[in-house]
């Protein structure tokens, strides 16, 4: 581990308190690997399932107490999952992480300094990132979009009858409605557009489209995160959810969720 | 002058070696002791069908006493030395570890991981390295200014170090997680430690090793 030596790297990063980050990439860790992507200008972490639904994370560079990034684009293959499991393991927030990368497919080699001295250094094998799966999510075609609180919407999430393999949604410019059909019957919860929860609302046409359930719940740790949601859909009904998160100081970072409804089939 | 008979049997005790070695179901003591109580008695009996029994009587400082009767396998003594200490011939190095909650978080995180072996290596001057290899790279963390006990130690060499099973150890770090305890590691071999967790008024002695490949 040769994170302190002097090696040359093209990309080095810093970010005081860890638990931070930790709580990003738990938003986004339902896969054991994603990609991560290094831009002059912050970070971006994709995961995804292959099919079904991605889940993107926004950092900015100000995220980070230091940023240095010095080719046009890196782009890697990592062990995601273990890595937030590593970013978990140190206490309150006292305490650092330093990221460095020497290109190359090396190792990608984090150092957490905790307060009382302990030094926890972590080396994660890389390699090419896979092809990114492309939603084609076109924001110009987006005939719903909604601005709204997470304090009431992360509840009726969370509060899905599990027992219902879908959620339908039906998105009009006066209610979104949830609807899911379980064993113990149907059940719909609507959110008014006049709601001290929705911020705003615009709608061209009324849209009809369902959800899996599990794709979801994916989205819960990310509500329990941010304080505000855009959702929109877009003419084939993919959903993107974007998640804004608040760390204080003007800085925010962003999870977005996109996700593929159910075709009649599928149901 | 008769001499002391053994609970099952008729064999004579030598009074040196008056002890009564006795098995149970650990989950049957664990269940009736967590709880506040302020009051327990323990005693070895009989059950009304002439059966041995280890009787616990509990009771929280706003109730009545609590009678519980717990079947016990009595070992005979010529089995006595199953259950004797591990000779432990040579101490590569003794060190006190960091809080076991310390200990504990980085043994869970390791464990989500998929690790199966730990690795401790302990130095003369004090300094602790807890390492783990895992299928997409490796982890480890260093701790220093430990205390070490060099007379407590058979060995002149300046390190040592030890491989174990997580699985061994994860139990035995998380029960101490949320306690004072102390924590003393003797390295055996590079196989094979003993922890001494030092509490208030008593000292578990924990020997694990056989890691296996």
């Amino acid at each position: 581990m040769e994170l302190e030596t002097g090696q040359v790297t093209v990309m080095e990063m810093k970010k005081e308190n860890v638990k931070e980050l930790a709580q990003i990439l738990k938003t986004v860790v339902f896969k054991d690997f994603g990609m991560l992507y290094a831009f002059e200008t912050g970070l971006k972490i994709t995961v995804d399932d292959g099919a079904f639904q991605q889940a993107n994370a926004f950092l900015n560079s100000a995220f980070f107490s230091d940023y240095k990034v010095r080719e046009d684009r890196i782009a890697l293959k990592l062990p995601i999952k273990t890595i937030y499991e590593f970013l978990s393991i140190p206490e309150g927030n006292s305490n650092s992480v330093k990221f460095s990368y020497s290109g190359m497919f090396d190792p990608l080699k984090l150092l957490i300094e905790e307060s009382d001295g302990c030094v926890i250094r972590g080396k994660f094998n890389s390699s090419i990132a896979d092809q990114e799966l492309d939603f084609e999510f076109d924001d110009s075609a987006v005939p719903v979009t909604y601005l709204l609180k997470t304090q009431v919407l992360k509840e009726i999430f969370r509060d899905f009858d599990d027992t219902s393999r879908t959620v339908k949604m039906s998105l009009s410019s006066s209610v979104i409605c949830f609807s899911t059909v379980g064993e113990v019957g149907e059940t719909t919860v609507s959110i008014p557009s006049r709601s001290l929860q929705m911020e705003s609302a615009k709608c061209t046409e009324e849209v009809e489209h369902s959800y899996q359930l599990s794709l979801l719940h994916r989205m819960n740790p990310a509500f329990a995160l941010a304080s505000k949601l855009i959702l929109r859909v877009d003419e084939r009904g993919v959903l993107s959810c974007q998640f804004s998160i608040d760390h204080g100081d003007c800085r925010t970072s962003y999870i977005e969720f996109l996700t593929v409804p159910t075709t009649e089939t599928d149901e | 002058m008769p001499q002391p008979q053994d609970m099952v049997g008729m064999n004579p005790r030598n009074p040196e070696q008056n002890f009564i070695f006795f098995e149970l179901e650990i989950d049957s003591l664990v269940r009736i002791l967590p709880g506040g109580h302020c009051y327990l008695k323990l005693k070895l009996s009989k059950s009304q069908s002439d059966e041995p029994i280890l009787s616990v009587e509990v009771r929280n400082p706003e109730a009545d006493i609590v009678s519980h009767q717990i079947p016990i396998t009595i070992v005979l003594s010529k089995y006595w030395n199953t259950y004797a200490r591990p000779t432990i011939k040579l101490r590569k190095m003794c060190i006190s570890m960091p809080p076991p909650k310390s200990i504990a978080r980085f043994i869970h995180a390791f464990r989500n991981m998929n690790a199966r072996v730990v690795k401790f290596t302990a130095s003369v001057s004090g300094d602790l390295r807890i390492s783990t290899k895992i299928d997409h790279g490796e982890i480890d963390a260093s701790f220093s200014d430990l205390q070490t006990n060099p007379s407590e130690t058979d060995s002149q060499e300046e390190t040592a170090n030890v491989q174990l099973m997580i699985r061994n150890i994860q139990s035995l770090f998380q029960s101490f997680a949320h306690t004072r305890s102390r924590v003393k590691m003797n390295i055996i071999s590079n196989r094979m430690a003993e922890f001494n967790i030092h509490n208030e008024d008593c000292v578990l002695s924990f020997i694990v090793g056989n890691v296996s490949d």
